[in-house]
């Protein structure tokens, strides 16, 4: 053991190359930390981006129709089930969604457009496919966070009672796990595909269309009465999303095998992981 | 193609300068260098590391300034730098005392909480100056680092750049100034079209072309000028004279009372409007390109 050799490597200007491995770690972990700070600092804005969408459809579809007597949702065919309890997987999962849109899509627009300011980052030692996959995790960080901000939202605002039944916590994990990276994964692939001034259309057109066909609001199964559309939304990644959540939180709502979603759950972190990947690369690599 | 066949070798310490107009490649050329763009073929080695094959190991020799602003507008002035250590490995505490010993290094302690939207265009410039060496680079890239700048903030930043070839550290700078080049560079090649032209320090560049001082004529009979520039061939210390545009080029090799004879010579053509270079990095590149850089 040379001890001129350690104290080589620590010094701040090292002529030894530390192991590679150890810089990529430094890096990454570098990245993540300046995240955490501009989030910490933009923790309010944040919880209200979160909060304002389900609190608001919570509050009218399950608090205020059951008072006026529109029976919405009420009826649904769900085995009796409330509307309540249809929603709260749904709305986490279209938290989850959101924040992984806004947490990437909307700042790197404008980074890799306007201000070019992820160059200092890109320029860090670390491979930029890494900076990329910094992106995605920090913003499945972000999801889960909004997806645990949603839940007691939706358990606690509708007037009738949601029934929540949790069959294994490993599960639900790997669902919250899984839907958050698809999510991150899709806004990276968005923030990296879309020039900013088309970043509002993009909204209208993907973003919304995706949510009201993502078996959000209603569970797969009931699609069957639409079998061209049943068979339509299974290309759509937030059915996956909202259909894991279900079974993994409201099992007795009609819901795909969990095999199934975890399945397609993972494949959809690989397409849009590597869409969102590659396109990173072909902006910031000339 | 951007770039065609560029072939430096770069000292290290000294400033070295890298001259052309607009277009001329002197970008494609860092972003190369710095791993931003991926040279269809050739190869780029910073301190011993090919920047193709390893970048990430690449990038923590290098510094670079690009030429815009592109400062973290999420975070403070401080928190740029402290992050950008971080980035680079250094410890929580490590990181925050350079953060702070380069504020002050570049004279920006007052305004280390100061978002980079509440800084001027060189108060930027030195954040990103401070923040392109923070991790101790062996080459700092700097792509037009006075560009846009007032002339106060621009001799401020020669300052510093200056500074920096004192610390050791192996300033490469692209420039479409003259004066710049000149003010900074301990050597300079200069490029165009993609293609380096030649190569050496400012002042062998200036006198190895054997010139001194070069006369721009510009005249009303322009149709006349091959006469002109024959004639003015034949004055003695005149070493060329080319046709341009609007007139002729005359390179001397400086003797006094040479400008009178050729005012005398072209007066007889209508001389309208006449303009002196004295031997400069202007001149060369006139002499070079047989156009004027900023044409």
């Amino acid at each position: 053991m040379s001890k001129t050799g350690s104290s080589v490597i620590a010094t701040p200007n090292p002529n030894g190359s530390p192991a590679t491995a150890r810089l990529y770690v430094h890096a990454f972990w570098g990245l993540l930390l300046r995240d955490f700070r501009v989030l910490r600092r933009e923790l309010g804005p944040f919880a209200v981006r979160v909060v304002m969408n389900p609190l608001l459809f919570l509050f009218v579809f399950t608090y205020i129709f059951p008072r006026i007597g529109q029976s919405f949702g009420s009826s649904s065919g769900a085995g009796g089930i409330n509307f309540g309890t249809v929603l709260l997987p749904g709305l986490m999962a279209v938290a989850i969604m959101f924040t992984g849109i806004a947490a990437v899509a909307l700042p790197l627009s404008t980074e890799f457009g306007i201000t070019r300011e992820i160059d200092d980052r890109v320029m860090c030692p670390l491979p930029v496919s890494g900076v990329a996959i910094e992106k995605i995790r920090f913003s499945a960080l972000q999801c889960i966070l909004s997806a645990l901000i949603v839940f007691p939202l939706a358990y606690f605002i509708p007037s009738e009672p949601v029934h929540v039944h949790v069959g294994s916590y490993w599960f639900l994990s790997a669902v919250v796990l899984l839907a958050s990276l698809v999510s991150g994964a899709l806004g990276l692939t968005i923030g990296t595909t879309v020039e900013p001034r088309q970043i509002g259309l993009i909204f209208s057109v993907v973003v919304v269309p995706i949510t009201f066909l993502g078996c959000v609001y209603y569970p797969w199964a009931l699609l069957r009465h639409i079998p061209w559309l049943q068979y339509a939304v299974l290309l759509n990644p937030i059915v996956y999303m909202s259909e894991g959540l279900r079974a993994a939180l409201t099992p007795a709502l009609p819901h795909m095998p969990a095999r199934l979603i975890l399945s397609a759950l993972v494949l959809s972190v690989l397409i849009l992981g590597w869409a969102g990947i590659r396109g990173f690369l072909r902006r910031v690599i000339g | 193609m951007a770039v065609d066949q560029i072939d430096l070798s770069v000292p290290t310490g000294g400033i070295f300068g890298l001259l052309g107009p607009n277009g001329a490649g002197k970008s494609t050329t860092i972003s190369i260098c710095t791993t931003r763009s991926l040279p269809t073929s050739g190869r780029v080695v910073i301190a011993g590391y090919d920047v193709v094959a390893k970048p990430a190991m690449a990038r923590r020799k290098i510094g670079v300034v690009p030429q815009y602003n592109t400062l973290d507008r999420s975070l403070t002035a401080f928190e740029n730098l402290f992050f950008h250590c971080r980035y680079f490995g250094m410890s929580d505490s490590t990181s925050k005392n350079r953060a702070k010993e380069l504020l002050t290094q570049f004279r920006l302690a007052d305004r280390a909480k100061a978002f980079p939207s509440e800084l001027s265009g060189g108060l930027a410039q030195r954040l990103l100056v401070a923040r392109a060496i923070a991790h101790y680079p062996a080459v700092l890239f700097l792509d037009e680092p006075s560009a846009g700048l007032d002339p106060q903030s621009r001799l401020a930043m020669w300052e510093s750049i200056r500074g920096l070839k004192d610390q050791g550290i192996t300033v490469l700078l692209t420039t479409h100034y003259m004066e710049e080049a000149e003010a900074l560079c301990d050597r300079v090649a200069i490029i165009d079209h993609g293609k380096i032209l030649i190569e050496d320090t400012p002042e062998r560049l200036k006198n190895g072309l054997g010139i001194q001082t070069v006369y721009g004529l510009d005249v009303q009979h322009v149709d006349q000028r091959e006469e002109l520039a024959t004639r003015l061939r034949a004055v003695s210390h005149v070493s060329s004279v080319e046709s341009t545009p609007t007139g002729v080029r005359v390179y001397t090799q400086g003797a006094e009372g040479l400008l009178s004879t050729i005012v005398t010579e072209a007066q007889a053509y209508g001389l309208r409007d006449i303009s002196i270079s004295e031997p400069s990095l202007e001149t060369v590149f006139i002499h070079l390109t047989g156009r004027e850089l900023r044409e």
